[in-house]
């Protein structure tokens, strides 16, 4: 369905009818403002580079080569712009030694192991970190998250790889009971 | 894409459904007017190459003569400023002559650092 709408806006957008900019915008908001709350882990500030993407894309939109699909050249814009964004002002990471599980309340054991993947995905060096958002996080295949990231394949297979093995040891050692379950 | 797949794909892919951001309802609208401020928003200012290059050209051109020039002079012939005597005869008076021309070369480096913040404070946009 939103190949063709794209292929579509675009034309129209570049033959100088900027309304329909916002069919783009509407459709691919919720994917771009996820991707950059995996990013940030903050709504506005999701919501703000979500913004400065779109306005990176349509500056761009010429850039973008039929080859490939319209949605992996944008998440390939949107995920080099939050990169770019977070580097010159990083979130705030809380090493995940310091983070003290909550014990208040009764919670289930899946909710508890849900959340510390996360913190332990959140504190990975930034390469990993993005390897895992894009990939699992935001479900793409590996073509278009290593397009995405602009690196070839088999390294964000090793990026991948990479991250697991530190996940493993960082919830190994806060006892969320992941090593060695092993399901072939 | 692995061998396996083992506990912790189940949970990092669990994960991606348990987060999901919905914009706020004026988000659009906001996108798209910083879209159309964009469009209206005159293209930056490209950086001048081609003022640029020939001076490059002629640093770089100026740096291999000079390094070629030192070479060529043997060390005994290494080069020196001469002075007129009357200025030698006063600076002498000041100290050594390493420590005037380390003097002369901070302020010769104090004076161009000033000249080049006035000129960029003076080309800046008000």
């Amino acid at each position: 369905v939103t190949t063709t709408d794209d292929v579509a806006d675009v034309d129209r957008v570049l033959a100088g009818d900027l309304s329909a900019f916002e069919g783009i915008v509407r459709r691919w908001q919720r994917p771009l403002v996820n991707l950059a709350y995996r990013f940030c882990r903050d709504r506005s500030r999701a919501e703000d580079l979500a913004q400065e993407a779109f306005v990176l894309a349509y500056r761009n939109l010429k850039q973008w080569r039929h080859d490939a699909a319209f949605s992996t050249w944008l998440f390939a814009v949107a995920t080099n712009h939050y990169r770019s964004a977070l580097r010159r002002l990083p979130i705030p990471v809380v090493p995940l030694d310091s983070v003290a599980e909550p014990r208040a309340h009764v919670e289930t054991a899946d909710a508890d192991t849900g959340r510390a993947v996360r913190r332990a995905v959140d504190t990975l060096p930034a390469p990993y970190r993005e390897a895992v958002t894009l990939y699992y996080f935001q479900e793409m295949n590996v073509a278009a998250a290593a397009a995405s990231l602009a690196i070839p394949e088999g390294t964000l297979k090793a990026r991948l790889s990479r991250a697991r093995d530190l996940l493993r040891r960082k919830l190994g050692r806060h006892g969320a009971g992941l090593v060695g379950r092993t399901t072939p | 894409m692995t061998d396996h797949h083992d506990q912790l794909d189940e949970w990092l892919e669990s994960d991606a459904g348990a987060t999901d951001i919905v914009p706020s309802s004026g988000f659009t609208d906001r996108v798209m007017t910083a879209v159309r401020e964009s469009a209206v928003a005159p293209p930056p200012i490209p950086f001048p190459w081609l003022r640029v290059v020939p001076w490059i050209v002629v640093a770089i051109a100026l740096m291999g003569f000079s390094s070629l020039e030192v070479m060529r002079l043997s060390p005994s012939a290494s080069p020196e400023f001469d002075l007129p005597a009357a200025w030698q005869s006063r600076l002498q008076s000041v100290g050594s002559p390493d420590m005037v021309w380390l003097t002369l070369g901070i302020l010769l480096s104090l004076v161009t650092m000033t000249f080049a913040m006035r000129v960029g404070a003076w080309r800046r946009p008000r």
